[in-house]
């Protein structure tokens, strides 16, 4: 998949989970300062990326992700591994 | 040491039959039921189909979108109904002190919807998918942790969990913590979301609903001969308790003063009432003599009713030891025969029905009333409400596990 559908697919999981319009979520967006994201959203939110990716997300990368780019990147990354 | 006074300051209600203290008021008013068929979940298999349910309401009309979506549908009641209660109190929460303020709110399941959601994740998709809001999403607490957070309320807070008696004891605990001066203004109540395939099943399974499924709007019919049952509902009722001379300071508008309340054990048997309604008897005699009155005082109640053959018998017996002749004459009303049974929200919703009936001298009917039981033999206010002159009312909420609570409301006198 290329970067700029996970890119899309990354920030319509996160207004889902936070309720909020997709279009206020950028790819330089902080997740905990700029999108309120707290921990609890944010393992709710790997849940949905994993079930749309079909992938593992460690706790590990839940927890050092700090933009919405870092969580790109990462689904990314898993992706052109396991392809 | 002299106990402080306690009055009713605001209201606020979400049942089947009116979200909102004056749509809930007018529908009591006007007889009308709020018992459907179910549609919020598969149905198939019960004995019993029909249901208290809510379907006009929206969270989101009462909290951020993003709270929405983490709590359990009880706390989305309770929030509501919270939000409804401190608007209609006018209390002006920012020049308040806070450490003042509690929660204590009755719920009997807590946020059982979603924990059985989460079972099924665990059974079904694996341990690894349930969600870390697990435990402060189903907590019976999570309402009012939720209801204090978002006020700021730095008062006692708890949950009270005693069945079909939960609102009741958290209205009535939280009337003893004012009168001994541990706060002064509390949002108290009970909140039950009830309908969910596991839940209603639970329910079911005791057969202790009705079966009236061709007819749903009829199937509460508390005293009448041909009653099988209860219909089970969702729904919230808080109040805004708060310290007399805190609520004469600021001008609030006073519904009912806060004047008895009692609870006990029938320690019969975990579904039954005792027969003799004993238990009951005393529950009753306790509130009266706490609330300094005799059973004559006694100008309204509002029973616990809840339409099953037992439940109803057995508390008409009790009414009859304590009140003796006067049995006859109070008007008792059965307001479960139009809202249903809402669990431990039940004492909370019936305390704004007993706040509206002495706020404008009128009872809401027992609708549904046909055919006359020989051992239901009172003034059940049949299929039509009344205006009359009230002073003092008793409210009744009986749980399984005979958990009772007894509260005595009055209007306010000098």
């Amino acid at each position: 998949m290329a970067e700029v559908n996970v890119q899309q697919s990354v920030k319509e999981v996160l207004a889902k989970q936070l309720s909020i319009d997709v279009n206020t979520i950028k790819i330089d967006s902080r997740l905990a300062e700029d999108l309120n994201l707290d921990s609890f959203g944010a393992v709710e939110a790997a849940f949905a990326l994993e079930e749309k990716f079909e992938l593992k997300i460690s706790d590990d990368a839940i927890y050092t992700a700090k933009t919405v780019e870092d969580i790109v990147k990462y689904i990314s990354g898993q992706l052109s591994q396991k392809s | 040491m002299q106990k402080r006074r306690v009055v009713i300051t605001g209201l606020g209600v979400v049942a089947c039959n009116g979200i909102g203290k004056d749509k809930f008021w007018q529908a009591n008013v006007d007889g009308v039921s709020g018992i459907d068929r179910i549609t919020s979940f598969d149905i198939e298999g019960f004995a019993s189909q029909i249901a208290g349910q809510i379907k006009d309401f929206d969270p989101a009309l009462y909290m951020p979108a993003a709270i929405v979506g983490r709590v359990d549908r009880f706390v989305h009641l309770g929030v509501a109904a919270a939000q409804m209660a401190i608007d209609d109190s006018r209390l002006d929460l920012a020049n308040e002190d806070k450490t003042r303020i509690g929660v204590v709110i009755g719920s009997g399941l807590g946020g059982s919807i979603f924990h059985e959601e989460q079972m099924l994740v665990a059974y079904e998709k694996g341990a690894h998918r349930l969600t870390p809001l697990c435990v402060p999403r189903i907590t019976p607490n999570a309402v009012s942790g939720q209801i204090a957070i978002r006020y700021g309320l730095l008062g006692p807070n708890m949950v009270i969990s005693t069945a079909c008696a939960s609102g009741s004891h958290g209205i009535g605990e939280a009337y003893r913590k004012m009168q001994y001066g541990d706060m002064d203004i509390c949002v108290t109540g009970g909140v039950e979301a009830t309908l969910s395939r596991f839940n209603f099943g639970g329910y079911d399974a005791l057969r202790v609903l009705s079966k009236r499924n061709q007819a749903p709007k009829e199937a509460s019919r508390p005293f009448d001969k041909g009653r099988d049952g209860f219909v089970l509902s969702e729904g919230a009722g808080l109040v805004i308790l708060e310290e007399l001379n805190h609520a004469l300071k600021r001008n609030a508008t006073i519904y009912a003063e806060l004047i008895g309340y009692a609870s006990n054990s029938g320690a019969h048997h975990m579904v039954m009432p005792d027969p003799n309604g004993l238990d009951a008897m005393r529950g009753m005699s306790d509130a009266i003599k706490d609330a300094n009155l005799k059973p004559e005082d006694i100008d309204y109640i509002n029973a616990h009713a809840t339409s099953t053959t037992a439940n109803d018998k057995a508390e008409t017996k009790a009414i009859k030891e304590v009140f003796g002749k006067r049995a006859y004459e109070v008007p008792i009303s059965a307001t479960k025969s139009m809202i249903g049974h809402t669990i431990g929200a039940a004492g909370g919703i019936e305390a704004v029905v007993c706040s509206l009936a002495i706020k404008n001298q009128f009872i809401p009917p027992t609708i549904n009333y046909t055919d006359k039981d020989p051992e239901c033999d009172l003034d059940y206010v049949p299929n039509k409400g009344r205006n009359v002159k009230i002073e003092n009312v008793l409210s009744n909420s009986f749980g399984f596990g005979n958990c009772n609570a007894c509260l005595v409301f009055s209007k306010l006198k000098g």
